[in-house]
């Protein structure tokens, strides 16, 4: 049988308060959303506003859905969709939510490459670049958002985005990505 | 003008947008995992109701929380005003943050710089 109290105090080496694992949906991510905001605003010792550490969740949470959603005709899709883990967690006063899921190794350059990129910019630079990525296309556009998510990551992130990726095979790899918030 | 009236989920605003009286109101949280679908027939009204020159619109939004793509959808839906705004409607926003809630207050701040007209940030 599964040893839960060895997982859980895993879990808590890693100071996670919060982790879901499995396949993602919109109704997990409201969920979620409504359990942070109580657990958060009950006061964990920290004068942080629950909407920074919630904006960073939705983004993640859904930069993952949307993903899989364009990965429906892959043939490891249900990989995909199993891949997914999100958890959010304390470190002293800051909180900080980290996100993994298995990417398609074509795919995984470009998105290190844009991580860089925006971990390379300054506060006001992030900004620009934000507001000119809203204002591009239209609401009939394929990639209607792309790249918001991250930006607005790495506007509201104490510190530069992490991210780490381990080889599966020589088509997948797994991503993982952390925000402090 | 229909009157516009969608009820409040858990990851939509309410929407109540009356023709008659002039005034838009959106109040809640957006994100939606498709906010394009969701805010098309909103910009859609909106479209149809400024081309069918009204005297003055009042707007009045209270939104806590709004993901980045949500975020694109309500800039779409402020530059349809921006242009009826330039060419000679009357327009005010009132856009109600909470006075302790900074965060809510950027998101707003962020908005108001882009656009011409009166657009106020009221702290409740």
């Amino acid at each position: 049988m599964i040893h839960l109290q060895q997982l859980k105090k895993s879990l808590e080496e890693y100071r996670v308060l919060i982790c879901f694992s499995g396949q993602f949906s919109q109704g997990i991510v409201e969920q979620l959303c409504d359990s942070i905001k109580g657990q958060l605003s009950e006061g964990l010792g920290t004068k942080q506003n629950p909407m920074r550490v919630i904006s960073i969740f939705v983004e993640q949470a859904q930069n993952i859905i949307n993903y899989n959603q364009m990965k429906k005709s892959h043939k490891n899709y249900d990989q995909f969709l199993e891949s997914s883990i999100v958890t959010i967690g304390k470190n002293g006063e800051n909180f900080f939510v980290t996100s993994g899921n298995i990417i398609d190794n074509n795919d995984l350059q470009p998105l290190l490459k844009k991580i860089d990129h925006l971990n390379s910019l300054e506060p006001g630079d992030l900004k620009t670049l934000y507001k000119e990525v809203m204002k591009n296309g239209g609401l009939e556009e394929p990639e209607r958002s792309a790249g918001l998510g991250l930006i607005h990551m790495a506007r509201k992130s104490r510190s530069p985005i992490e991210y780490e990726s381990y080889p599966i095979n020589e088509e997948l790899s797994y991503f993982q990505i952390n925000v402090n918030g | 003008m229909e009157r516009l009236f969608i009820k409040e989920s858990k990851s939509t605003p309410l929407v109540d947008f009356d023709s008659d009286r002039g005034l838009l109101v959106l109040k809640g949280q957006s994100y939606p995992e498709d906010p394009f679908a969701f805010f098309k027939p909103i910009i859609e009204w909106v479209k149809e109701y400024l081309a069918s020159n009204p005297k003055t619109v009042s707007l009045e939004f209270t939104l806590t929380y709004i993901n980045t793509s949500s975020s694109k959808c309500i800039m779409m839906l402020l530059d349809a005003l921006e242009e009826s705004f330039d060419n000679g409607l009357t327009i005010d926003l009132r856009w109600f943050c909470n006075e302790e809630n900074e965060y809510e207050q950027e998101c707003a701040q962020e908005f108001q710089e882009d656009y011409t007209f009166p657009f106020e940030i009221v702290l409740v």
